[in-house]
């Protein structure tokens, strides 16, 4: 059985099949739903009808023994049945029977003349016709994706809302469009743990099946339409969404084991470069030459610093498109996933001029810009490493690259950046700093009361800015886009509260490490 | 009780009107041939089957026929006697006393007359202690006791007598005769020994029917206290107060069937049925079984707390409706299928009345 069709007693006696019927009893009961109608040739407690159900009661059977229809009236009404329909009865069916209907309000009705088996036939082909409907429209669907070779998202979103005769719409995490038609989401609430939901803030009702591809994870994605119609048309638009998010969760799911498997394998080789020495670079070389990668000549690393709603997963997930976004810019060569983010290098057959290393860095900015903006909220940090030569050069290109990614995120507030070691210089100093854990929690326990009170953030953010402006309440006010009095309060506020004093060099010194060191860590 | 006199005459109709549960025949014309026998003979001693010789015969005698015919068809007076004399001379021995078969409606007054006009005691036992339509609906036949051989008699002097095999055939070659015989006639069935009826009957039926007709008759006189008084002392259960509404009599399978829908007297919207046939068989209220056989129907005037018998209720009619338990001798093995609500051709469970049979 498909879901229950939307049809209550009234609507059932109006159809053609009972069109002879008489209601003798019970109107009270006549908007309750149908969810099947059954024939019977008796109704006791030992077999009561289903919930919902409509009894139709075959009467010769019965005979005069009316009280049957009583008891069949007392049982339905006990079972949570929602109607009786007495055919043919001999006698006439009496006032015992009609008070009795009218006092449960269970709908009570006659049809005289008429074979029973015909007449409930004819009645439930009726009542079944929509869900015939719904059942081969969505096994039209299934035959469709079926023959769907290519994980195609346009031509699948095309499928469905051919079928659902209305545009159906593939959103991603950021509400925006993947494939398919924009529908405009605005605020309204989408499918989150529950794996379906119905907007009905708008006009017309905004249906949303969401796509998680393991527990726990985040929505990937959801499958939005909008419907103005009825209520058949957005059952069906349910079960076509539905069956559409199954069938793309799978799809998804299996491009992601695939991908983490071929992450798996990268990853592993990655280490064993990292270990460069424990490992025979005989090993490491036969890896390398099987993922068709190589590390013979001159190698610069780099490393890509994610940061924001970033899990493993993800990564996996953007791999792709991070690869393709770096080929675009020029950038080739072995990627693999990271914690973080990702680890690269470029291998050159001679020793590249220190020339070069500028447009390098530009390339991966660009590739970079061009990824953040693409995920809002995603922030991607580039660091790039001298080149070296083979393995262990290698090795050593890609922890400076590494370095050079964590000066790149901590020195800027934009959601992309590069940082190339050697342009770095002094900066250097600070790596250490930026990475010790125990500098981090030194930092949080430092700036403790101002956290404490700084529930937005405004506090940290503005005595950072006031210090990287050389305590110009001007130039922070200018790039924080706020009044420079607003500034002075609040770093007034800042060091009343740290009970310090501003025009202390030292002071102002570790208060910008521990801004920085906290803005990077949080 | 010792002896019966014309003036308890009276209180033991009542009493057995209310114990046919809506059928049994009219007694009113039973009351004044009972009345008109002790008058004419003397009063009658009631006796308990104990206290005769285990081996004498006691025979009983009863109305065989239509209720609707024997309301019509007064009594001869002959031929109860007539049955049982007819029956005795079958069995070459004289009956030491003569037994009521069905303590209530008409059948349980007429062996009174015909015991004192023979100059027999009365037993104070019977095989119902209600009405039932039919020969074998007995404890005796639950006991396996043999309905034969019985006699029929006419008012004419027609007499016929039946050695049977079993209780159904017995029923069968009654009521073939009977339908010959004018459809009101006498039978004496069950020619038992006082030991039989002492082991298998139904005792102190009659002492029963005069104490709940004693009682009714306090609840008539308006006595404080004794409705409540008489459905504790008789273990009954009121169910419902009700206005007739609908009544349908028809006759289907040889039986006088009828219906009777009663709505609620104080306004609310329950409603009862009563399914009869001959006596009332089943109480439904609102759809669901309350009261069935063999327990007792029994409706009475809501006014004057008489009972009313089937033939006599009408639409309008505001009645009272009470449950009274059957004598516990019921309750043996095979009740159900014998006189329980399948063997009317009802596809209902027993149901046990609230309180405790007594």
């Amino acid at each position: 059985m498909v879901s229950p069709p939307a049809a209550t007693v009234r609507q059932v006696l109006a159809s053609g099949a009972l069109r002879e019927a008489v209601l003798i009893g019970g109107k009270r009961g006549l908007d309750a739903a149908v969810s099947d109608i059954v024939l019977r040739s008796r109704v006791d407690a030992r077999t009561p009808p289903d919930r919902g159900a409509a009894v139709v009661l075959d009467a010769a059977r019965i005979g005069d023994n009316l009280y049957q229809v009583d008891v069949a009236l007392r049982v339905i009404s006990g079972a949570g049945a929602v109607a009786l329909i007495v055919v043919n009865p001999d006698p006439e069916i009496d006032m015992g029977a009609q008070r009795l209907a009218n006092r449960l309000g269970v709908p009570l009705a006659v049809v005289t003349g008429a074979d029973v088996i015909a007449l409930t036939y004819r009645l439930r082909a009726e009542f079944w016709a929509p869900d015939v409907e719904h059942v081969a429209e969505v096994h039209r669907l299934l035959a469709s994706l079926r023959q769907m070779r290519v994980a195609d998202p346009e031509a699948f979103v095309e499928l469905l809302s051919a079928a659902a005769h209305t545009p159906v719409c593939l959103i991603g995490q950021d509400r925006r469009p993947v494939a398919g038609a924009g529908i405009e989401i605005g605020e309204r609430r989408l499918a989150g743990a529950e794996d379906y939901l119905v907007d009905h803030s708008a006009r017309a009702a905004l249906h949303s099946a969401s796509i998680v591809l393991a527990p726990g994870e985040h929505v990937s994605y959801w499958l939005v339409a909008e419907s103005l119609r009825s209520g058949s048309s957005q059952r069906l638009l349910r079960s076509l969404l539905q069956v559409g998010s199954w069938y793309l969760a799978a799809l998804l799911g299996s491009g992601r084991v695939r991908a983490e498997r071929d992450a798996r394998r990268r990853i592993a080789v990655l280490n064993e470069i990292m270990h460069a020495g424990e490992v025979p670079e005989r090993d490491v070389q036969s890896q390398l030459v099987e993922l068709g990668w190589s590390a013979s000549g001159w190698n610069t690393g780099l490393h890509i610093k994610l940061r924001g709603p970033a899990d493993p997963g993800r990564i996996v997930d953007l791999h792709a498109e991070m690869s393709d976004r770096l080929a675009a810019a020029g950038i080739e060569g072995p990627l693999v996933e990271r914690n973080d983010g990702w680890s690269g290098w470029m291998t050159d057959a001679a020793e590249p001029p220190p020339e070069s290393y500028s447009l390098v860095l530009e390339n991966l900015d660009v590739a970079l810009a061009g990824f953040s903006a693409a995920h809002s909220g995603l922030q991607a940090h580039g660091g790039i490493g001298r080149p070296y030569p083979d393995l262990t050069g290698l090795r050593r290109s890609l922890i400076e690259a590494a370095e050079a990614a964590v000066i790149a995120n901590a020195r800027t507030h934009e959601p992309s950046g590069v940082a190339h070691i050697d342009r770095l210089g002094v900066q250097r100093v600070l790596l250490g700093w930026f990475s010790s854990d125990d500098f981090t929690s030194y930092a949080g326990s430092v700036l403790e009361p101002v956290l404490e009170m700084d529930t937005e953030g405004d506090l940290l953010e503005t005595l950072e800015a006031y210090l990287d402006a050389s305590c110009s309440t001007t130039g922070a006010a200018h790039r924080l886009g706020v009044h420079r009095n607003t500034v002075s309060n609040r770093v007034r506020r800042v060091a009343d509260v740290l009970g310090i004093r501003l025009d202390d060099p030292e002071v102002r010194l570790s208060l910008q490490l521990a801004c920085r060191v906290l803005r990077i860590n949080r | 009780m010792d002896y019966l006199k014309p003036g308890d005459i009276e209180t033991l109709c009542l009493g057995a009107t209310l114990l046919g549960a809506g059928g049994g025949g009219d007694p009113y014309v039973a009351k004044l041939v009972a009345q008109q026998a002790l008058e004419t003979y003397g009063p009658v001693r009631v006796v308990d089957p104990g206290e005769l010789p285990p081996d004498d015969l006691v025979l009983t005698t009863a109305v065989i026929g239509a209720p609707t015919v024997i309301l019509e068809k007064l009594p001869a007076g002959t031929e109860y006697v007539g049955s049982v004399k007819a029956l005795a001379s079958y069995l070459g021995k004289e009956p030491a006393a003569i037994m009521s078969i069905e303590v209530g409606g008409l059948n349980t007054l007429l062996p009174i007359a015909t015991a004192a006009e023979m100059g027999l005691p009365i037993v104070n036992a019977d095989s119902m202690r209600r009405a039932f339509p039919q020969i074998e609906m007995t404890v005796f036949t639950l006991a396996g006791l043999p309905a034969g051989p019985l006699s029929i008699a006419d008012e004419k002097g027609n007499q016929c007598v039946f050695k049977t095999t079993d209780n159904h055939v017995a029923e069968s070659l009654a009521r073939a005769a009977v339908i010959q015989l004018g459809l009101a006639n006498a039978i004496s069935c069950y020619p038992l020994t006082a030991a039989q009826i002492d082991e298998h009957g139904i005792h102190g039926s009659l002492t029963y029917c005069n104490e709940v007709g004693s009682l009714l008759e306090a609840v008539k006189r308006g006595e404080e206290g004794s409705w409540e008084r008489f459905l504790t002392e008789s273990g009954s259960a009121e169910f419902f107060r009700g206005k007739v509404v609908d009544l349908d009599r028809r006759t289907t399978g040889g039986f006088a069937r009828s219906t009777v829908i009663l709505e609620d007297l104080e306004g609310g919207d329950s409603t009862m049925r009563i399914e009869v046939q001959n006596e009332n068989l089943i109480a439904f209220l609102d759809g669901e079984a309350v009261v069935t056989t063999p327990n007792l129907i029994c409706l009475l005037d809501c006014e004057t707390f008489e009972p009313i018998t089937t033939e006599y209720l009408a639409y309008g009619n505001r009645v009272v409706v009470i449950g009274m338990p059957c004598a516990p001798e019921w309750h043996r093995p095979g009740m159900l299928e014998l006189v329980g609500p399948v063997a009317f051709g009802y596809d209902v469970d027993f149901v046990d009345l609230p309180n405790q049979p007594r």
